[in-house]
């Protein structure tokens, strides 16, 4: 039997099993299953909602989150898997800083790569995993509630987007990578078998897939948010949440797609350098930084867009009135849209692109404090005229977060400027920047909304209030402390991104080890709430205090006052 | 239904991953410092021990010849040493050179995604005497470059990797013995053996007999 025959008849063979697997695939998709049937009695347009609406109590650990396909499953993965990236890359983060203890190298002298790594993997999966994932898993929760969304038809889809987010999540760990979160060429195209740098191509592909999981979310949660609203949901008395969540992934759609594309070209330079190196007078890695600014910048409004629009759903659940103004709320969170997508230029002042770009960049970037100031002032007005504020947890959360957002909107302002861009560019003063905006609101207010969803996570434990304060505490002045020494000495000079520093920043480095040292003992009181709540017996029920006001069956939603905390107990009150 | 003890579990999971991503991170193979992790089943035939003094006027600026051509065997761990001997920032950067052409003077170098940098400004201190230990090992023969991607004009050099045992190395490359100073002994390249013998009277014999391995580094040239 000649070769030729053997591959004809493998060929056969394999075809007619593809077609079984299709046809197999294909009775998959349309076959009615039990849970059909269960939907179909219970009057519910598809299966997937009769699973959000009846099978939600799963709770947080729950093996059925990761079976199940309805939204709220789909949400509790994206948050568990959050939380555990986060602790992970916290780690990372916590490791960074006490290897600073001494001007020179002391934990990894000798091998001073592996602080590449860690600040590479800290910053990738922070921004990836904690913040774009926990962002996605709270829309995913909340979402459906919120919006009285009818049909869930598109869990299997939303299925697939999370697993392929994960693995990437898991390559990009795998890969070791020290190529900074932002991938520069020729740097990312390391591949010596030495270096910890030998598996980059690992990273851009996890970094694609992950761009590709959220792509597919971003859509899916799109179109619940236009199409599938419930009809007394009009778009104009939609949740603000739900404001914040939409524009969030218009940004991602209009975005991402730049550096998607890079990621493409990058990985082709592995074989054959052309784009971004390799042709002398026609590739730049100038091109690489620009197409990924245009996303880099959209994804830090990413990471803070959706708690902008938690914050307006926490306050009045504390405050017992209304937002001040709903509509100021939209336009703000409207405004940061279009804004962001003109202002990727400023990470770039000091690239050499001209005194022209940099005058536009930057007076754009100054136009981002008004929406920016609409958001906060809203805030700050609901807050100022409210009768009385209930200062738990979650609550407390939100006034830190005001109040680090304010500090690091301001530096941000400041750095936007030609001048002072010149003198703190590569310096701590922008890891100062970021860290007050990503600890502060970011982080907090992801806390402060699974604190507000405590007893759903739980199945029905109330949080322990002490262990939640000790948390808050220790973060809110942790973050502050770390971020304050890196403000100051950035300020004077102390760059960033090395394993070492001069000695005389030894003072401003000591502050922020102990920030971070303090704010690392903060989480051990998060991790330490959770499992003694899942230890103790249930004593509340499953509801959460997010969704109270929506469970209910008004004829529409926002049409009444919220009640001061129907359920003081689901937010740790007395 | 009490699950409650999923708390435990997942205490256990949460540190068990931090755990494990750590050590799995730290583990990353690095090339500073002499720790030189070889791919896996790589068989080296041996180390040579290779110093040179980085100066922005040029490699080994008050040490002899000024930017020495350097001789290594194939398949040799290369244990490079950087002293500093000024207050200026450099790096250790190799490539291939493949616009080599004999008896022309070096003036460029490959600095493009495939070039490998041994020693970081970041290893050195700028405080001359410092030094900074790097390893690499030659798996193909052939020319190659190395500079300082700080001062590229200055301090820019060969290196000649000869051929394989079997004698297959291309007609260009010129096997020498490795030795420092060997800039000073282009005239003797027609006749290797003649140039080993030389460097046995030199002052160099005793970095050649130190050890065993670096009596074996300089046999087997190769034409």
């Amino acid at each position: 039997m000649s070769v030729t025959t053997t591959l004809i008849e493998i060929s056969v063979i394999m075809s007619i099993m593809f077609a079984i697997l299709f046809f197999m695939y294909y009775k998959y998709l349309t076959g009615k299953t039990e849970a059909d049937v269960l939907a179909d009695e219970n009057n519910y347009y598809d299966y997937g909602s009769y699973l959000r609406e009846n099978k939600r109590k799963g709770g947080f650990l729950s093996t059925n989150n990761f079976i199940l396909n309805d939204s709220k499953s789909i949400g509790m993965r994206y948050i568990m898997t959050a939380l555990t990236f986060f602790f992970i890359a916290g780690s990372f983060g916590l490791l960074m800083r006490v290897s600073l203890i001494q001007p020179n190298p002391t934990l990894f002298s000798g091998r001073e790569v592996l602080y590449d790594v860690l600040t590479t993997e800290h910053a990738t999966l922070m921004i990836y995993m904690w913040a774009l994932g926990g962002a996605m898993g709270i829309a995913y929760y909340l979402l459906p509630s919120f919006l009285k969304v009818k049909a869930d038809k598109y869990g299997s889809i939303s299925s697939t987007a999370y697993w392929i987010y994960l693995l990437g999540g898991v390559f990009i760990l795998l890969s070791r990578t020290s190529t900074r979160w932002y991938f520069y060429p020729p740097l990312a195209l390391q591949l010596n078998p030495y270096g910890a740098g030998a598996y980059n191509w690992l990273a851009v592909i996890g970094l694609e897939m992950i761009f590709i999981g959220i792509t597919i979310a971003a859509i899916v949660v799109v179109r619940m948010i236009i199409l599938d609203r419930g009809e007394n949901v009009p778009l104009t008395k939609m949740p603000l949440f739900a404001w914040s969540v939409l524009f969030t992934l218009l940004m991602f759609l209009a975005s991402a797609p730049f550096l998607m594309s890079a990621l493409v070209m990058l990985f082709y330079d592995f074989f054959n350098p052309i784009f971004f190196t390799g042709v002398a007078g026609a590739s730049s890695p100038l091109s690489f930084t620009e197409l990924f600014w245009i996303w880099g910048h959209p994804i830090v409004y990413i990471a803070i867009l959706p708690e902008f629009g938690l914050i307006y759903e926490i306050i009045p659940k504390f405050t017992g009135k209304k937002i001040f103004s709903y509509t100021s709320g939209v336009i703000g969170l409207a405004l940061l849209m279009p804004l962001s997508e003109l202002v990727w230029g400023h990470h770039l002042l000091n690239s050499g692109f001209g005194l022209q770009w940099g005058l536009f960049f930057s007076t754009a970037s100054f136009l981002v404090v008004i929406p920016s100031a609409i958001t906060i002032f809203n805030y700050i007005a609901s807050l100022w005229s409210a009768d009385k504020i209930r200062l738990s947890t979650p609550m407390l959360f939100v006034v830190n977060g005001i109040f680090d957002f304010i500090i690091g909107g301001i530096t941000g302002v400041m750095q936007a400027m030609l001048v002072v861009n010149i003198q703190v560019h590569g310096t701590y003063w922008v890891t100062g920047h970021f860290h007050f905006i990503f600890m502060g609101i970011t982080t907090g207010i992801i806390f402060a909304s699974v604190y507000m969803l405590w007893p759903t996570i739980t199945r029905g434990r109330k949080y322990d209030q002490h262990l939640a304060t000790w948390h808050f505490t220790l973060t809110a002045i942790g973050s502050f402390v770390m971020s304050m020494g890196w403000t100051v000495g950035g300020f004077l000079g102390m760059p960033r991104f090395v394993s070492g520093y001069f000695a005389r920043f030894q003072v401003y480095q000591d502050i922020a080890i102990a920030g971070g040292v303090i704010i690392g003992i903060g989480q051990l009181f998060f991790l330490a709430n959770l499992i003694k709540s899942l230890l103790d017996e249930p004593s509340t029920t499953t509801n959460n205090a997010f969704e109270d006001e929506y469970t209910g069956d008004e004829n529409e939603v926002g049409s009444n006052e919220p009640e001061p905390l129907k359920n003081p107990t689901a937010v740790g009150g007395e | 239904m009490n699950k409650g003890k999923l708390g435990a579990v997942y205490g256990i999971v949460i540190v068990l991953l931090i755990g494990m991503s750590l050590t799995f991170v730290l583990s990353a193979p690095t090339s500073s410092g002499g720790g030189l992790l070889d791919p896996a089943g790589l068989k080296t035939k041996g180390t040579i021990d290779q110093t040179i003094y980085a100066d922005a006027g040029g490699w080994n600026y008050s040490h002899g010849a000024i930017n020495p051509t350097l001789y290594f065997p194939l398949d040799y761990k290369i244990c490079f040493t950087v002293i500093e001997e000024d207050n200026l920032p450099h790096t250790l950067t190799l490539n291939k050179d493949s616009k080599y052409a004999p008896g022309t003077a070096l003036t460029t170098y490959e600095n493009g995604a495939t070039a490998l940098t041994l020693i970081t400004t970041g290893q050195l201190t700028q405080i001359p005497g410092h030094s900074a230990k790097a390893s690499y090992i030659f798996f193909q023969p052939g020319n190659y470059t190395y500079w300082c991607t700080v001062h590229p004009t200055t301090m820019l050099a060969r290196i000649q990797v000869n051929g394989t045992a079997s004698g297959s190395a291309a007609t260009s490359i010129v096997s020498q013995p490795i030795n420092q100073n060997s800039g000073n002994h282009h005239s003797s390249q027609s006749n290797p053996l003649i140039s080993a013998l030389n460097h046995f009277d030199s002052s160099s014999l005793s970095i050649l007999i130190k050890t065993d391995q670096n009596i074996l580094a300089r046999d087997l040239p190769v034409f």
